[in-house]
């Protein structure tokens, strides 16, 4: 099989999407035999070295090997930059030796799969029965009253977190959890405590003049709320196994690994 | 740990003066006869004296006011980093209605409120609820602030970590430090103390040796731009997905580099207290007072 026939299948299933600016074929020559199919979510070195050692020549990724996550963000240079870096440069060299073909339907696949993602860091939370909705982009449940750092012990626990932050009072009592991925803007976090039982918000990172400062006025204004960040990676990574179950499912004739990082922060 | 700085004035000076301007209000003869100090004013010597340090006012600049009534007496005024509620009410509380801000009160850069407006966010009108009821003025000062000679933010930062003493290259922003081997880890924990931060992070080998140290911006650019002079960068806020990933690479490419994360508040909140005696020096007649605005933060160890 080829890796454009694999590519063309997976488009087929979202529905032949126009890809955004840093989406589509990333890298590598499409016509070539496919050896192996990965997927992750932060296609970091480590994972690159993981997909060569099981001889997958395509991933399947959910970030971007050169950090442009989206163009609503950054420099409008940004990849001009990274693609002169020391960095950028010595992983453009590996992905280049190693004949890897990178893809990525970031996009496509969240309008496609609106709740995949919070409903895959929902389960490694260690939570089950989830309230989805088709157009939201996060998942409600709840949980036995416990204290905000308790739960937050527990999810960073679950999810490997190592580097989890918090904004809320520490003798707040939570019951009712939200959870999103990636960056939650004030809009997203707004439409996650839509519901007023929801006493706690886990998202990814946030702006710290936008999400952050919406989050303490959403105290400050008499709200008994927290919010847990788990880090931008950390909250995408349980992404990887939602996008093997779709590709695997799209492409019934070949094998699928998912492959993971660790969470790349440390607190102090 | 909370901070609050009051210069020059001390507490009776500041008592005094709030009863002088409450006296004004109340009384329309004598106010005329004193002209109180509005917030516009305020923000007119604010202009003059940044011109006079040869800072050219821009055009397009989200230093402009975004709460209350510009013509409002002002009965204090408030240095802080983020006028969220809680400096809102710490500021009513101390007297002050008028507040200068660094950071956007609305949650973007340049506080545009068609959307929360739209959406009747309530956060938003419970914001702008407190501000009316209590006649707070509102202004943003952070494009010009950062042109003011010595850059406040980094002189700030500077000297709470004694790297002014260190021998360095560059200015503001863009200065890297040869500081006595340290290991990242420690660092970051350097950081932690002396801001005082409960959220420091850093990305990278823990036991990575430091000799060369920079600040870096918000951006990957700045990133890359430090680890090109330095072993280490610390930056107050990094996108993740960029700047992180970035890191994480180059350790495991063994370019022996690593990134210490402060929140941004801690980094930058110092600069405007650093400014309140400069302040001071504009609005003579009030007393200004710097609020921490606290860290948002906290990290769990686990």
């Amino acid at each position: 099989m080829l890796v454009s026939e694999v590519i063309g299948a997976l488009e087929q299933s979202l529905g032949e999407p126009e890809h955004g600016k840093y989406e589509g074929v990333i890298s590598g020559d499409v016509s070539i035999r496919l050896t192996g199919i990965a997927t992750c979510a932060q296609p970091s070195m480590a994972v690159l070295k993981q997909c060569v050692a099981k001889n997958c020549n395509l991933i399947i990724v959910d970030g971007h090997p050169f950090y442009t996550y989206s163009p609503d963000w950054g420099a409008k240079n940004v990849r001009e930059i990274v693609d002169a870096s020391e960095v950028g440069k010595a992983k453009a060299a590996y992905i280049a030796k190693h004949q890897l073909v990178i893809v990525r339907f970031t996009s496509a696949f969240a309008q496609r799969f609106p709740a995949v993602a919070a409903e895959a860091l929902a389960m490694a939370c260690g939570f089950d029965e989830l309230t989805v909705s088709d157009s939201k982009p996060f998942v409600v449940t709840k949980v036995s009253k416990q204290s905000f750092d308790s739960l937050a012990r527990v999810v960073a626990v679950n999810t490997k977190t190592t580097g989890i932050r918090l904004i809320a009072k520490p003798e707040l009592t939570v019951s009712k959890v939200a959870i999103g991925t990636g960056m939650l803007s004030p809009a997203d976090i707004a439409g996650m405590l839509s519901d007023p039982d929801v006493d706690a918000v886990i998202g990814g990172e946030v702006v710290e003049w936008e999400g952050g400062p919406y989050f303490e006025d959403v105290i400050g204004s008499g709200r008994k709320a927290g919010l847990m960040l788990l880090g931008f990676a950390s909250s995408r990574e349980p992404m990887a196994d939602s996008l093997a179950s779709w590709v695997a499912e799209v492409v019934a004739d070949a094998s699928v690994t998912t492959v993971h990082d660790i969470d790349p922060i440390h607190a102090v | 740990m909370s901070e609050s700085t009051n210069y020059p004035i001390n507490r009776r000076q500041f008592l005094f003066h709030s009863v002088l301007s409450g006296l004004l209000l109340a009384s329309p003869g004598l106010a005329r006869a004193a002209q109180p100090l509005t917030a516009l004013a305020i923000v007119e010597r604010i202009k003059q004296a940044c011109a006079a340090q040869g800072i050219t006012w821009a055009e397009q600049t989200a230093d402009t006011f975004k709460l209350g009534e510009p013509n409002t007496p002002v009965t204090g005024v408030i240095s802080t980093f983020s006028a969220t509620i809680d400096v809102m009410q710490r500021a009513v509380k101390q007297g002050a209605n008028f507040i200068i801000s660094h950071e956007p009160i609305f949650y973007n850069h340049f506080d545009d409120t068609t959307e929360l407006a739209a959406r009747k966010d309530p956060v938003y009108l419970s914001k702008v609820r407190f501000a009316k009821a209590n006649n707070l003025v509102v202004w943003r000062f952070h494009d010009h602030f950062h042109r003011l000679k010595p850059e406040p933010v980094t002189t700030a930062l500077y000297q709470r970590l004694g790297w002014d003493q260190l021998p360095s290259e560059g200015q503001g922003f863009s200065r890297s430090f040869t500081h006595p081997p340290i290991t990242l880890k420690q660092l970051a924990e350097l950081f932690a103390k002396q801001f005082p931060s409960g959220s420091v992070r850093y990305v990278g080998d823990p036991d990575q040796q430091v000799a060369n140290v920079s600040l870096t911006s918000h951006s990957i650019g700045g990133v890359i731009s430090a680890f090109k002079v330095s072993d280490a960068g610390v930056s107050a806020e990094v996108r993740e997905w960029d700047s992180v990933e970035y890191t994480r690479d180059a350790t495991e490419l063994g370019m022996d580099k690593g990134l210490v994360l402060i929140a941004h508040e801690r980094g930058e909140q110092y600069g405007m207290k650093h400014i309140v005696p400069w302040l001071s020096s504009v609005i003579n007649e009030l007393p200004v007072t710097f609020i921490d605005s606290h860290e948002p933060f906290r990290t769990l160890k686990v």
